[in-house]
């Protein structure tokens, strides 16, 4: 019992697995583009998880893995802003955002 | 403290694994607020209760307000009928459910299999004091031993907003014509 009632390392770890698998399952099941690219970028941020996780209970004299954690949550959003203007631009062209339904690229 | 930083780390959990099974089988603006206000609060508590403010709060501001603004912008801009779009329920989806479980177990396997090994052999020494919470020192660590990926950042930054702007121009062109 004191495995699950004292917090460390691994149940971060667990945690920041756990959303992973449940983005990565979105990214496949979800036939909406929009929450396809907010998944991801759920994915990008359960990676941010896991650094920070080891920045604190790993190395907690550097501040390595808080920087990389900044750094992927900065990319994170460029990611969405990026989706965001392709996925404007697709549906001016498609007039649809269903997975399914967009089967070519080119407009 | 130890009680209250337990309940604590499993309410936030439970919130954003709910929060994210929320979105994904919501509709279209539900699945963002919850994105944006739910799962941001949830994992920038998780910031804060591993002693890292600063990024928690990062966290909530930039993912709460910022990608809110932009994320009702798309909504705004696309009708009403492309919500509809939801969770496709195939014999694919199975058969991703198993691959996801199996790359889950296999993770979690490799997780706990060397959380009894730093069990045995004290691998792992627990410690949460520290310089994380320092905003100076985070600074400087980006000013000088990341100042190239820094650098790199702020051209990328660039790059995205001339790119966005672009799409935006040539959207316009297009229906000009």
């Amino acid at each position: 019992m004191s495995v699950i009632f004292n917090i460390g390392l691994y149940h971060y770890l667990i945690l920041a697995l756990i959303l992973f698998c449940i983005g990565l399952w979105g990214v496949i099941a979800c036939k909406d583009l929009i929450k396809v690219f907010l998944c991801v970028n759920l994915m990008m941020f359960s990676a941010a998880l896991n650094y920070s996780a080891y920045a604190v209970y790993v190395d907690p004299e550097k501040i390595n893995g808080v920087v990389v954690a900044i750094f992927i949550i900065v990319f994170g959003i460029i990611n969405l802003v990026v989706s965001a203007a392709l996925l404007i631009s697709v549906f001016k062209y498609k007039k649809n955002l269903d997975v399914e339904k967009i089967t070519d690229i080119k407009g | 403290m130890e009680t209250l930083t337990t309940v604590f780390f499993y309410l936030m959990s439970i919130l954003a694994i709910s929060a994210l099974f929320g979105m994904i089988f919501s509709s279209l603006k539900k699945s963002i607020l919850i994105w944006a206000f739910i799962l941001f609060c949830a994992l920038g508590g998780i910031y804060f209760l591993l002693n890292m403010s600063f990024v928690g709060a990062f966290q909530i501001l930039v993912g709460a307000a910022g990608t809110l603004c932009l994320v009702a912008f798309l909504m705004f801009l696309t009708p009403e009928k492309i919500n509809r779009a939801g969770v496709c329920f195939k014999a694919r989806i199975f058969i991703s459910i198993f691959s996801i479980l199996l790359i889950f177990l296999s993770l979690l396997w490799a997780i706990v299999d060397n959380y009894l090994a730093s069990v045995l052999d004290f691998i792992i020494t627990i410690n949460k004091n520290g310089l994380l919470n320092v905003v100076d020192t985070i600074g400087e660590s980006i000013i000088g031993n990341y100042a190239v990926v820094f650098e790199v950042t702020a051209v990328v930054i660039l790059l995205v907003i001339v790119g966005t702007a672009m799409v935006g121009v040539f959207k316009r062109n297009e229906e000009s014509r």
